[in-house]
C-alpha cells in the first residue's frame, strides 16, 4: 500500500521522533519514538525506546531496546537488553543479554546466549538454542531464561526453568528446571538438569 | 462462547495431522492461521493452547494440500481477504467481534443508513475503536475521529498516514497527516493519541481473514 519513497530516521545523541514508515532508522544515542514503527533496517548503538509496534527487516541493537508492542522481523539480533510488552516474531532471533518478552517468541532460529535475566511467556519455533553465559560465582544468580512452555522441532536449553518443554529433538542442559518434557524422536539430558517427567509422544 | 466439544488441543492437531511444532509456528508467523484461533485454557498440565475445531481441520487440510504448490506468502495471501470484496453486514461485525459495540454505536449513530459496511466503513470503525479501547479517547470525542477518517482518508490510500489526536484545553481535535511527517504543537497542546494507518488497515485484515 506505500509507494512512496521512504525516508531515513537518523538520530544522533538524545532524540525522539515520531512513528511511522522509514527506510533504515539508526539511533546512535538514546531515542524515544512515538507511535508504530515500520522499517527495512534498524540499527541502535545506545537505547532506544518505541511507544507503539515495530515492523522491520532487519533490526541490529547493542544497548538496549524497550518496545511497547509487538515486533515483527526477519532478523532481530540484540547485544544487550530487549523488553517487549507484546509478542515478538521473527525468522532469526539472536539475544546476547537478557530480555523479557510479555507474550509469545515464534521465530524460526531462536539463539540465545544469557548474560542476564530473561522472561517470556512461551517460545515456539524450529531451532532453539538457549545458552548459560558465562558464570562467576556472585553472577550465577539471575542468569535464567523463566519461560512457561518451549515448543520447537530441535530445542536445546541450559540455564531454563520451564514447565513444559516438547519437541522432535530435545535436549536439556545443565541449569535446567522442566517439569515436563515431550520428545518425538530423541532426548537427552545433563546429568545436573532436574526434570520432573519426561515421555516420548 | 465455545463448548469443551467445539476445540481441538495444539497436541491432537499436530498427532492428527503429523505435523511439528516447528511448522505449526512458522504458518502462524505467515499469517495463515489468524492469531485470534489461539485459545489459551487452564488444563491440569497448565496453560494450553486450543484452536476452534472446524475452522483449524479445514484450514490445515487446504495448506497441507496447497504447500507444495504455492509459496507460504501466496497461501497467505489467499487467506487474506481483498478489501475490494469486504462487504460485511452489521450483525456480522457485532457476531465476529471485529469493533466493540460502542465504536459501531457511534459510526451507526453517524450514518444510519448503512446496513453493509465496505472495507473502509470498518476501517474508520476500526480507528476509532482503537482509540477508545485505550481509553485516550472519550465517546463524545469519537465523532471527529470518524468525521476526519470519512474526509481525509482517501488521500492516504497509496501512501502511509497517521491520525493525531490533540487536546487543549479540554476541546479536541483530530488530523490526518502524512506517516512521518514533523508537526511540533505549541505548549498548551497535548497530543493524546497517533494512530498509524497502515499498521491499522493491517490488523484489521487479519482480523477480517477468519
Amino acid at each position: 500500500m506505500d509507494t512512496q519513497a521512504r525516508h531515513n530516521l537518523v538520530i544522533s545523541g538524545i532524540g525522539s521522533a515520531a512513528g511511522g514508515t522509514y527506510q533504515n532508522l539508526n539511533v546512535q544515542g538514546v531515542a524515544k519514538v512515538h507511535g508504530d514503527v515500520d522499517c527495512v533496517l534498524c540499527l541502535v548503538e545506545g537505547v532506544v525506546e518505541v511507544n507503539g509496534n515495530v515492523k522491520v527487516q532487519t533490526m541490529h541493537i547493542r544497548g538496549k531496546a524497550k518496545i511497547r508492542g509487538h515486533v515483527l522481523g526477519e532478523d532481530v539480533k540484540v547485544d544487550g537488553e530487549l523488553t517487549i510488552a507484546g509478542n515478538c516474531e521473527a525468522e532469526k532471533f539472536d539475544v546476547a543479554g537478557g530480555f523479557v518478552i510479555d507474550g509469545l517468541l515464534n521465530a524460526g532460529q531462536i539463539s540465545i546466549r544469557l548474560h542476564g535475566r530473561a522472561k517470556v511467556r512461551e517460545i515456539g519455533g524450529e531451532q532453539i538454542r538457549v545458552e548459560g553465559g558465562p558464570r562467576f560465582g556472585l553472577f550465577k544468580r539471575g542468569r535464567t531464561l523463566s519461560v512457561d512452555s518451549v515448543e520447537g522441532d530441535d530445542v536445546y536449553l541450559e540455564y531454563t526453568k520451564a514447565r513444559a518443554v516438547r519437541g522432535n529433538k530435545v535436549n536439556i542442559g545443565p541449569g535446567c528446571e522442566i517439569d515436563l518434557v515431550e520428545y518425538r524422536t530423541d532426548f537427552q539430558q545433563a546429568k545436573e538438569a532436574k526434570i520432573t517427567s519426561s515421555q516420548r509422544v | 462462547m465455545s463448548l469443551e466439544s467445539d476445540l481441538i488441543s495444539k497436541k491432537e492437531l499436530l498427532e492428527m495431522f503429523d505435523i511439528s511444532y516447528g511448522q505449526l509456528y512458522r504458518w502462524k508467523r505467515k499469517n495463515l492461521i489468524p492469531e485470534e484461533w489461539f485459545v489459551r485454557k487452564s488444563t491440569f498440565t497448565g496453560q494450553e493452547t486450543f484452536f476452534p475445531r472446524e475452522k483449524i481441520l479445514a484450514r490445515i487440510v487446504q495448506i497441507k494440500d496447497m504447500k507444495d504448490d504455492l509459496s507460504l506468502d501466496e497461501l497467505a495471501d489467499m487467506f487474506s481477504p481483498n478489501p475490494a470484496d469486504v462487504a460485511l453486514p452489521r450483525s456480522e461485525i457485532v457476531e465476529r467481534n471485529i469493533v466493540t459495540e460502542a465504536a459501531l454505536g457511534l459510526y451507526v449513530e453517524r450514518h444510519k443508513e448503512t446496513t453493509i459496511f465496505s472495507f473502509e466503513n470498518v476501517l474508520y470503525t476500526y480507528v476509532l475503536d482503537t482509540l477508545l479501547q485505550t481509553g485516550d479517547i472519550s465517546l463524545a470525542e469519537g465523532h471527529i475521529v470518524l468525521q476526519a477518517m470519512e474526509e481525509h482518508y482517501d488521500k492516504f490510500r497509496a501512501k502511509s498516514g497517521q491520525l493525531v489526536f490533540v487536546r487543549k484545553l479540554g476541546i479536541a481535535t483530530c488530523l490526518v497527516a502524512s506517516s512521518p511527517c514533523e508537526v511540533y504543537f505549541e505548549s498548551g497542546v497535548r497530543v493524546v493519541a497517533q494512530v498509524h494507518l497502515p499498521t491499522c488497515v493491517e490488523r484489521l485484515k487479519m482480523k477480517l481473514s477468519i
